[in-house]
């Protein structure tokens, strides 16, 4: 009697510490982040730069995050392709059991994943994809990147205080460009200037020579253009200067065409041209220079920090806050994300907050010029547009 | 019956391990799904390419027509998935039947630049008709009711994917069929001589119209499934590239047969997809390797080298057999 009794007591013991153990184990467990991104294809180098900032951040702040050891796994969606990333997602969430999901380079992937993400409950940080739509599509999206129209405002502010009136917009014809053609051109009116002539050019071209003589003939006094970086943005300069339309004469304003990684590609025309985003090498903030001397020690003095970097690298900090607000409790993925409204921090790039309705970062935007630093051309910041919201 | 489609002993097989995957891998189903959709692609190209002769680079323009066609129908309140994949099939076979006539008068290369830049164009006018296809952004608002009423979508894929086995297995068998038949023959026929042919007094044009209808049909039936089973529809279902990919999976697994596009669908979609998680950097080495060495090893691809395979196997059997008295 005695001893079977003691018994069942030792078995209730043991299977209440067995049950505790596991429960402590569900704390301790592993967690995984997917990274979803360009990493062959036509947008590999930005694919590149996403390793690069994820190497630099977890070099600087090790795998262990709020008590739980933390597992990056990448996937490739390899050029466009909005169904294959979000096939990928669901893979990610259903087979690897990831906690979160991050990356997404294009829009049409983050817009693609967002049936994915409200049906499971997996948050997605969105490091790049910066189109002003996709985040009404999932509230459980939190921008590491811009919204497109932060970028396209601040010109239209600068050029009108610089004077200008006339303006001539040449936007590559996608959703992007479109974006851009849309908010500069509502901003520079409503401050007073005039449109004096605006063109989409096709995607796939390098040919820009009709498009520049129209750009030169309309005498404007403000170029604001939007082309996707590398060939056509390179070409698209050259026939610019051909037809007498220097950047020294006339300010160009752009994007990313003219970033940092991308100068090699351009003669010396190139320097004066101005171009608006959310991040500047010489950002002057303590988080800028950690971040870059991190990235040169992980990824050798070679690789040049860009937006793409420093949003792989701010949007990890973003996933790492959310893993570090679960901490000691089962990680619920709604929960982390409402714990980062309205967060703020240091970024390289200045001071940003998440704001609570939107999930978009407020942040300061740039205007930049491309000036030659010692030996080579680099971007350096001649305005500092604090604190801009995204409409 | 052709030759080429004996292989009738391994294909009930072949289904009940298609449908034992839901069993086997209950969470690579979003995979299988993807596969089944492409294997129903290839299986529509084989019919216009491999058994027709129709040399076309632009098979894609029917996927992406089938695909916007059913998510025009979901978005206009067509709900009932079944019929919306019917009637998108349909509405690429039309498509056909306003180009094909237009295509068909050529033949060889001429017949692959016209197919190519028709699939360009289309490419081109769906990014231009942004308030229709969405642009670049896509459409991602299909909402579509359970299938028969009862099964709901979902992540696990697990309706997704005996959706789209069903219409594969639909599919391949009226594929079958076509080729079986005595107008499968007649096709065969214009491929490899269609001089002859026409002098027999076969209606080549007509012929070749018919099948490339069907080819059509099932291409476009191919890109309804894609646009319901992932609920999103971009431009790239109509990009060179998935014209591409398609042909290439065809080509590996072996012209001709049919089964030469299930083959290549399934171990082209798996090595990429395995090579892709192994290393997402470098993958394409792994696909590009194999590529050249199916090439290299010869005609008919992978139904082709373990059609050589078996039939040697075989020829020593009977040799061996002959020798002892």
């Amino acid at each position: 009697m005695m001893t079977s009794r003691s018994s069942a007591l030792r078995t209730f013991f043991a299977i209440a510490i067995a049950l505790a153990l596991s429960g402590h184990a569900l704390a301790q467990e592993k967690i995984r982040i997917g990274i979803i991104g360009p990493f062959t294809g036509l947008f590999a180098t930005a694919g590149v730069q996403y390793r690069q900032g994820i190497a630099t951040f977890l070099a600087l702040n090790g795998n262990r995050v709020g008590g739980r050891e933390v597992e990056v796994l990448f996937r490739d969606v390899g050029g466009t392709n909005p169904a294959v990333a979000k096939r990928l997602a669901e893979e990610l969430i259903v087979r690897d059991k990831v906690a979160l999901l991050g990356g997404l380079y294009l829009s049409p992937e983050a817009t693609a994943i967002a049936p994915v993400v409200n049906e499971t409950r997996v948050p997605a940080v969105l490091f790049t994809a910066a189109s002003p739509g996709i985040m009404k599509q999932s509230n459980l999206f939190i921008r590491a990147g811009d919204n497109v129209l932060q970028a396209a405002l601040p010109p239209a502010d600068w050029a009108i205080k610089r004077g200008a009136r006339r303006a001539y917009i040449a936007v590559a014809d996608y959703a992007p460009g479109h974006d851009v053609q849309g908010g500069f051109k509502g901003r520079f009116t409503q401050l007073g200037g005039s449109i004096v002539g605006e063109d989409r050019m096709p995607l796939n071209t390098v040919d820009f020579a009709p498009f520049a003589e129209r750009i030169a003939n309309a005498h404007a006094d403000v170029i604001t253009v939007f082309i996707p970086a590398g060939a056509p943005a390179v070409s698209f300069m050259k026939a610019l200067v051909a037809q007498g339309v220097s950047p020294t004469r006339i300010p160009i304003v752009g994007s990313a065409e003219t970033d940092d990684n991308e100068l090699h590609l351009f003669d010396d025309s190139v320097i004066g041209v101005y171009s608006s985003l959310y991040y500047a090498i010489d950002a002057p903030f303590a988080a800028n220079r950690r971040f870059k001397d991190a990235l040169a020690k992980t990824n050798g003095a070679s690789a040049i920090p860009t937006f793409s970097t420093m949003s792989a690298y701010d949007g990890m900090g973003i996933l790492y806050r959310m893993i570090e607000s679960q901490k000691g409790k089962p990680f619920d993925g709604p929960a982390a994300v409402k714990a980062m409204e309205g967060v703020s921090w240091e970024s390289p790039r200045g001071p940003v907050t998440i704001e609570a309705a939107t999930h978009e970062l407020t942040q300061p935007m740039y205007i930049r010029r491309v000036e030659r630093v010692a030996v080579k051309l680099q971007n350096s910041i001649v305005e500092t547009f604090p604190a801009v919201k995204a409409p | 019956m052709n030759r080429l489609l004996q292989w009738p002993s391994l294909e009930a097989p072949f289904w009940v391990a298609a449908l034992a995957v839901v069993v086997i891998f209950p969470s690579d189903l979003s995979l299988a799904t993807a596969i089944a959709v492409m294997a129903l692609f290839a299986v529509s190209l084989d019919l216009a390419l491999g058994i027709a002769g129709i040399l076309t680079l632009g098979h894609a323009l029917y996927f992406g027509a089938g695909a916007y066609a059913a998510a025009a129908l979901a978005t206009l309140g067509w709900a009932e998935p079944v019929s919306g994949v019917v009637l998108a099939g349909i509405a690429a076979a039309l498509l056909a039947g306003v180009a094909g006539p237009f295509i068909l008068r050529s033949r060889g290369l001429p017949l692959i630049m016209v197919t190519l830049v028709l699939g360009l164009f289309a490419f081109e006018l769906a990014n231009k008709a942004s308030d229709f296809t969405g642009g670049d952004n896509g459409l991602s608002d299909i909402v579509l009711a359970p299938v028969l009423g009862v099964f709901h979508w979902s992540v696990y894929a697990r309706v997704e994917y005996l959706y789209v086995l069903a219409f594969l297995f639909v599919g391949f068998q009226g594929a079958k069929r076509i080729v079986g038949s005595s107008f499968g023959l007649a096709l065969r026929g214009i491929r490899d001589n269609p001089v002859r042919m026409a002098y027999l007094g076969a209606p080549v044009q007509s012929h070749l119209l018919r099948a490339y209808l069907s080819s059509a049909l099932l291409a476009g039936v191919a890109g309804a499934l894609s646009a319901q089973t992932t609920r999103f529809v971009g431009t790239d279902v109509l990009s060179i590239n998935t014209s591409i990919d398609v042909l290439v999976m065809l080509v590996l697994g072996g012209t001709g047969s049919l089964y030469g596009a299930l083959v290549g669908a399934i171990v082209y979609m798996l090595v990429h997809h395995l090579a892709a998680e192994w290393n997402p950097y470098h993958w394409m080495f792994i696909i590009g390797a194999l590529l050249v060495f199916v090439v290299r090893i010869g005609e008919g691809g992978l139904v082709g080298i373990a059609r050589r395979i078996t039939e040697r196997s075989r020829q020593t059997i009977g040799r061996r057999a002959k020798g002892r008295p």
